[in-house]
């Protein structure tokens, strides 16, 4: 990634190309308020609080900096007099809707703040700056809160409004929720506890996928485990941010195909990723959309076989098509998602997460990576995909090029396209 | 029958006689508000009656597009003799052929009447409301069957894709548009060729074509009525965008709400696909361009870009910043060029009559800047208080006065004129002594307005300035996504203060705060819908501040609205004491003997204004 230089109230840096300004801000020390933003999270830019002014040639703008991307010879001010009258606005604001939230209190107060000119409405103990949202969404992958109503009546709810099937009670949104407005209800876990028996109680970590099977023995008294109080001492967050983000990354979009950057890619779509002493393995979106709706995972990798990099690692159906995922790299197969078998429906709703396929003990990880398609080139390797397999579609008759087109198309097409995207892997390494 | 009529009409089109070899060609207006007002039952009548007469191969009627006039409907033009008539029922049917068809005279108490009685009967191009009007985009907006494609076609239809494809490269096409100097009719203003330019040029295949068709403003109907009197123009316009920007696919995103537009929009797809006109190889120059539909969210919000590609992604249709744009990462990720309906429109007779001809209509020079004038006509709607409300399209640079007394025919009820508000709900308000000002989309950013989409609301003196504020901001609540801080706190916050205004529980310092939240939910909102709703705020306190000010200091609501602020009583110099208000009050608040003055209890009085509404020596007054 190229650096670029730009001038910070008047000291001069540099940055990476189009990396978040606020990064580069606080990297030199200076303080900018921020209430939705996060690390780890993608920038969301609704509590306005960031705002800076960037100068670019004659041009001054007023710009939120977690998600304003930098730019050569950026002239930036972060605390003009105009800035800090909207801040103090703003945070005239956020009091006069949470009046008695302490943290609501601290930063507008760290804006010079104290009392709100404008009438307390309804006084409500959420600012709506969506990191439970985005929590439950980009990170713990269960999305099962999100955004009812628009408007001055928007809340934090579930989807429709029901009990969230997807909730696995991390207690994620609890934990990163700023204002402390969002608590666990019991009545989720109690549901579980009813009405799983003890054989099918999985744990949490199971449930979101990243180990393969652990039955939990507290009754989803998460802090009455083991485990969650050893990631907590060991990291100092809650267990879930801890452990997720290296994990689960947020996709980004090449066309409809989502494609994590942070991963290895072999020519056959299956990715790889270390985590410890472990390679996590799995198919990439492009192949699960190309198969389509996937009905059933059969996996060839059993714990404890040695597998050579090509080999069949596992086989996807999807009424009728079917696709033969080959391993990315070589080395020992140590466990496979026993979830995603029982329920392979985890692929569709998350490939590069809940949805991975096995844990493999690579022969040297590092010398294997140079052959996969790596951070740097896997946007312009799946655009190029694309368009061959856009042009393929059109050749056989499909102009539409729409998400979810795959199980569309004939059988004979199927194999036809599945050979220009996945045969050649056979024959290669 | 000439071509100068039509001329002086301002319709750019070359002559037209009457098809088919008919003696009389009666066109009934089909638009919504037409149609609703029964335009449908008076050509069953008018059927039945020639028939009647068995004059059928004699007099050809037929429905046409939404003549704009929609005040006064159902609306007919009747050629030869461009005679226009207003607000017809089948009722008026067998006398109409009588004089008419019979006779030979206009039925004259249907005739369309200018305001002071001339006692002839105008042509179209002497009617002001026609006369000042210039029509480009709709052209052939009660000329041709929407339906009938090759309607469109007799009348130049696909030429200007035939000549783009044939003689012009992709490259051609986009600088004749940047010559052209057309700016983005959904709002911003935003040069269109420049916009094709970047998406020509931005890296990423497939690239998209969209058209907005959201619509979302309050009384805004400019793009449905073009998309109803005239479909193809606008998918013409969007194939020649697909072919200089490289696009096979556009879609039209459309108002769910509209569902006469997406039929004839379905219908004209069907039809185009049918000639060759859209779909594989067109002009058998190898170019293919589709067609789809796409049915809106319903929300304002959803009109705004990166808002309605979330949307026809499956995704909730809320804004994102705007830090990348949509021109290169647009739907699914693609460059895409979306434009609205009227932008399309203005398309194919900018490349049929060159960028030339279309700099010759409007202001400003566009020679060496795209954004250094206004150029072509802009379609507005034109409601509130004048005569004639309706849809008009205007060369850019008229005077709004021309708008409202010329075409609009001025204010009802011998009222003052007191402001026009121009941009839709978050547009602001010009006052009078601004009525000088030329129409364009600086001009009015300059004072505090915006083009917008084109609405144009009309006020006079009884129209309270804060009161107007409030009830645009109510609206603009209700459409807020509510996704940022300021614009979903603030706007209800402004909204508060307004109340405490019109309610006389304000102080001065309430108009500073207004002053101040409005300036930070402007500059902090996240999209543009934040950005430009505090807009009737700020505009009114430039130029109605005193009003404002009587609210607060005087406790006084200058136009007689804000029912907190006034009181009710009656002259008794003025009153005869007729006992018509006594009889109508609801309250029973007035009293008085029958012929001596009557007086109203104020303690009672609940300020609905009847007494005022039917007193008729107008003694009833308002403080
Ligand atoms: C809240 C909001 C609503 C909008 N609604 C519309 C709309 O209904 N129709 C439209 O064409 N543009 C609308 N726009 C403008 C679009 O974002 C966009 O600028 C426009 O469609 C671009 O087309 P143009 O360049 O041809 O003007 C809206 C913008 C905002 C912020
Ligand atoms: S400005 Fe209003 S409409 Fe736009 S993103 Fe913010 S809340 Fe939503
Ligand atoms: S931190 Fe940037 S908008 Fe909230």
């Amino acid at each position: 990634m190229t650096e670029v230089r730009l001038t910070i109230d008047g000291r001069e840096t540099t940055a990476p190309h189009r990396s978040p300004l606020l990064d580069a801000i606080r990297g030199l020390g200076i303080d900018v308020p921020t209430l939705c933003h996060m690390d780890g999270l993608e920038p969301y830019g609704v509590c306005r609080m960031c705002i800076v002014e960037v100068k670019r040639g004659r041009r001054t703008r007023l710009v939120t900096s977690c998600n304003f991307p930098v730019e050569q010879g950026l002239e930036v001010f972060t605390d003009t007099e105009r800035i800090r009258q909207h801040r103090r606005i703003l945070a005239e604001l956020m009091l006069a809707r949470c009046p008695d939230v302490p943290k609501v209190r601290e930063l507008a107060a760290s804006v010079g703040v104290t009392t709100s000119r404008f009438h307390t409405m309804a006084a409500s103990d959420c600012v709506m700056c969506g990191l439970c949202v985005r929590v439950c969404d980009e990170i713990v992958g269960a999305s099962a809160l999100s955004f009812v109503g628009r408007g001055n009546v928007r809340i934090v709810g579930t989807p429709w409004s029901v009990d969230p099937e997807s909730c696995i009670a991390c207690g994620a949104c609890v934990y990163v929720c700023p204002t402390g407005a969002m608590h666990m209800e019991e009545k989720t876990t109690e549901r579980w506890r009813r009405e799983l028996g003890s054989d099918k109680r999985m744990c949490r970590y199971a449930r979101m996928g990243l180990i393969s099977y652990k039955i939990c023995p507290n009754d989803f008294r998460c802090a009455e485990c083991e485990v969650d109080q050893r990631i907590f001492e060991e990291f100092g967050t809650h267990p879930i941010l801890a452990i997720a983000p290296g994990l689960r990354q947020t996709p980004i979009k090449v066309g409809p195909f989502d494609v994590v950057e942070d991963r290895f890619y072999s020519r056959g779509h299956a990715w790889a990723t270390m985590t410890g002493d472990h390679a996590r393995v799995g198919m990439d979106d492009f192949a699960r959309q190309l198969v389509g709706p996937i009905g059933k995972v059969i996996m060839h990798a059993m714990p404890g076989h040695t597998i050579r990099a090509g080999d069949a690692a596992a086989t996807v159906t999807s009424d009728g098509h079917s696709l033969t995922l080959r391993a990315p790299v070589s080395g020992t197969v140590t466990h496979v998602n026993g979830a995603v078998v029982d329920d392979p429906a985890l692929l569709d709703e998350d490939c590069y997460g809940r949805g991975w396929l096995f844990t493999i003990q690579p022969d040297d990880f590092y010398l294997q990576s140079r052959r996969l398609v790596g951070r740097e080139q896997v946007k312009a390797w799946i655009d190029e995909q694309w368009q061959r397999l856009a042009h393929a579609l059109e050749a056989m008759g499909h102009s539409e090029l729409t998400p979810g087109f795959a199980h569309r198309i004939s059988h004979a097409d199927f194999v036809e396209l599945s050979k220009e995207h996945f045969e050649s892997e056979a024959t290669s390494p | 029958m000439s071509a100068t009529p039509h001329d002086t009409v301002g319709r750019d089109t070359t002559g037209d006689a009457i098809p088919g070899g008919y003696r009389i060609h009666m066109m009934l207006c089909a638009g919504t508000d037409c149609a609703g007002r029964g335009s449908y039952r008076v050509k069953e009548a008018l059927e039945r009656e020639i028939t009647r007469h068995g004059l059928s191969h004699e007099v050809a009627i037929g429905m046409s597009g939404c003549r704009g006039h929609c005040g006064q409907g159902p609306v007919m033009v009747v050629n030869p003799g461009e005679i226009v008539y207003q607000g017809l029922s089948e009722h008026d049917v067998p006398r109409l052929v009588q004089e008419h068809v019979l006779q030979g005279r206009p039925l004259q108490e249907r005739v369309h009447t200018l305001p002071p009685q001339t006692g002839t009967v105008p042509l179209i191009s002497e009617i002001g409301f026609f006369g000042k009007q210039r029509l480009l985009v709709l052209r052939n907006r009660g000329i041709i069957d929407p339906e009938v494609i090759d309607d469109y076609i007799v009348r130049d239809g696909y030429r200007a894709l035939s000549t783009a494809l044939s003689t012009m490269t992709p490259e051609e096409v986009i600088q004749e548009l940047i010559a052209s100097g057309l700016r983005g009719r959904g709002g911003g203003g935003f040069p269109t060729g420049i916009k094709w330019k970047t998406c020509r040029e931005a890296p990423g295949h497939p690239k998209y074509i969209v058209c907005n068709a959201d619509e979302g403003d309050p009384g805004a109907y400019m793009d449905r009525t073009i998309i109803e009197c005239d479909p193809h123009a606008v998918l013409e316009g969007m194939a020649i965008a697909g072919y200089a920007i490289g696009a096979r696919k556009g879609y039209v995103y459309i108002r769910n709400e509209y569902p006469l537009a997406r039929e004839c929009l379905e219908k004209a797809i069907a039809d185009a696909r049918e000639y060759g006109l859209l779909g594989e190889n067109i002009f058998d120059r190898g170019f293919d361009f589709e067609v789809s539909i796409h049915r809106g969210a319903g929300a304002f919000v959803c009109g705004e870009s990166s808002a309605l590609m979330a949307s026809m992604e499956g995704r909730p249709g809320e804004p994102r910043a705007k830090y990348i744009h949509t021109v290169e990462h647009g739907l699914w990720d693609r460059p895409t060029n979306l434009n609205n309906v009227e932008t399309y429109a203005n398309v194919p007779p900018i490349i049929l009559r060159g960028a030339q001809w279309f700099t010759s209509i409007g202001t400003g020079d566009v020679s060496e800047n795209p954004w250094g004038g206004s150029k072509g006509t802009k379609v507005f709607s034109l409601v509130g208080k004048v005569h004639n409300t309706g849809l008009v399209e205007v060369p850019m640079g008229i005077t709004l006065r021309e708008i409202v007394f010329d075409i609009g025919g001025g204010i009802p009820k011998g009222k003052k004129f007191k402001a026009v508000q121009t941009g839709g709900p978050s547009g602001g308000v010009i006052p009078e002594e601004l009525l000088d000002l030329p129409v364009d989309f600086d001009q009015l950013t300059r004072v505090g307005s915006m083009m917008g989409s084109g609405g144009m609301i009309v006020m006079d003196e009884t129209d309270c300035m804060v009161d107007i504020a409030r009830y645009f901001i109510d609206f603009l609540i209700g459409e807020s996504c509510g996704k940022c801080l300021p614009c979903r706190e603030g706007l209800t916050q402004i909204s508060t203060l307004l109340n405490d205004i019109c309610n006389g529980e304000a102080d001065e310092h309430t108009i500073t705060l207004l002053e101040e939240l409005s300036n930070t939910v402007k500059e902090c909102s996240l999209c543009a819908l934040g950005g430009s709703a505090p807009n009737p705020v700020l505009s009114t306190l430039r130029y109605f501040r005193d009003e404002y000010e009587a609210h607060v200091r005087e406790k006084r609501c200058p136009a007689g609205v804000c029912k907190a602020l006034i009181t009710y009583s009656i002259d008794p110099a003025r009153c005869t004491g007729c006992t018509l208000c006594a009889r109508n009050c609801p309250q029973d608040a007035i009293s008085g003997e029958n012929k001596k003055p009557h007086s109203i209890a104020v303690d009672l009085c609940i300020k609905c204004g009847i007494c005022r509404d039917v007193c008729p020596h107008d003694a009833v007054i308002v403080h």
